[in-house]
């Protein structure tokens, strides 16, 4: 006996395809266009202050410890000046 | 031409290559996505504006943590997973549902096509009437209907998504039919 032939599968079958004809109309909108500037435009802003707080965080204390390092260490600095050959 | 080589991207090769800095497929992964993350959050809200800023959040939550994708799973059922979540938790936060009390539905011995075959009665739901249901329905009963209905996710699918066993899966199915079904009822005796 095939499945599909099983009363309760049927019958099963019938609600659910009826109930998914119904939810997907129920839900069937179109994105609003705007959505998709509005997100961009908001992770375009993240990226942003990601940025600046990489550059106050990471890249300025990188600097700040190249420079410390430099008057603690002049060697390294005469390094820096004259390039290996 | 170059659309078209893009739609050919499988879910998985998108990703792989915007974590790799080709940041404009971004466009192409918000066009697949954009209209299930939305119709999902329409559905658990029945609310256009609710829906339009939820989206916004799922995007942006998506996007910033897709470094976070294993690929131990379908990247369609993370993306559900990430709405379902964004929507069940802003839903508990404004309307304060407890969401304990759906856990104690007692386990029956029954099969999914046994529920399925339950309740006639949503043979003939029309969409007016779903739409007011639905607002009736608590968070996590109408978060598993619109994932066996209009997804249209097997029980395993629904379980990975949710984060629960099968067995969970099937009752908490079977709660939001007949819960459904029992409100059908009640809207029309009251109509007779």
């Amino acid at each position: 006996m095939n499945n599909n032939d099983h009363p309760a599968q049927r019958k099963g079958d019938q609600i659910r395809n009826n109930l998914t004809n119904v939810f997907k109309e129920y839900t069937n909108k179109e994105v609003p266009a705007e959505l998709k500037k509005e997100v961009f435009s908001t992770l375009a802003s993240i990226e942003l202050a990601a940025n600046i707080l990489d550059l106050f965080t990471v890249k300025f204390i990188r600097s700040e410890a190249e420079f410390l390092s430099e008057i603690v260490d002049p060697e390294k600095r005469n390094e820096k000046k004259s390039p290996e050959m | 031409m170059e659309a078209k080589t893009q739609i050919s991207h499988s879910d998985e090769e998108l990703i792989e290559q915007i974590l790799n800095g080709e940041k404009e497929l971004l466009n192409t992964l918000y066009e697949r996505y954009a209209s299930k993350v939305y119709r999902k959050c329409i559905g658990m809200t029945g609310d256009a504006s609710l829906a339009k800023d939820l989206t916004h959040d799922i995007f942006i939550k998506i996007i910033t943590k897709l470094d976070t994708f294993k690929g131990k799973s379908k990247f369609s059922l993370w993306v559900h997973s990430i709405t379902h979540n964004h929507c069940i938790n802003f839903l508990v936060k404004e309307k304060r549902v407890q969401l304990e009390e759906l856990d104690t539905y007692k386990e029956e011995n029954l099969t999914i096509i046994d529920i399925e075959a339950q309740h006639e009665e949503l043979l003939k739901i029309r969409v007016t009437e779903l739409m007011k249901l639905m607002q009736l329905l608590h968070p996590k009963e109408k978060e598993i209907l619109l994932l066996r209905y209009q997804d249209e996710l097997s029980l395993k699918e629904i379980a990975e998504t949710l984060s629960i066993g099968e067995s969970a899966a099937k009752m908490r199915l079977k709660r939001g039919r007949d819960k459904l079904a029992n409100l059908l009822n009640t809207k029309k005796e009251r109509h007779e």
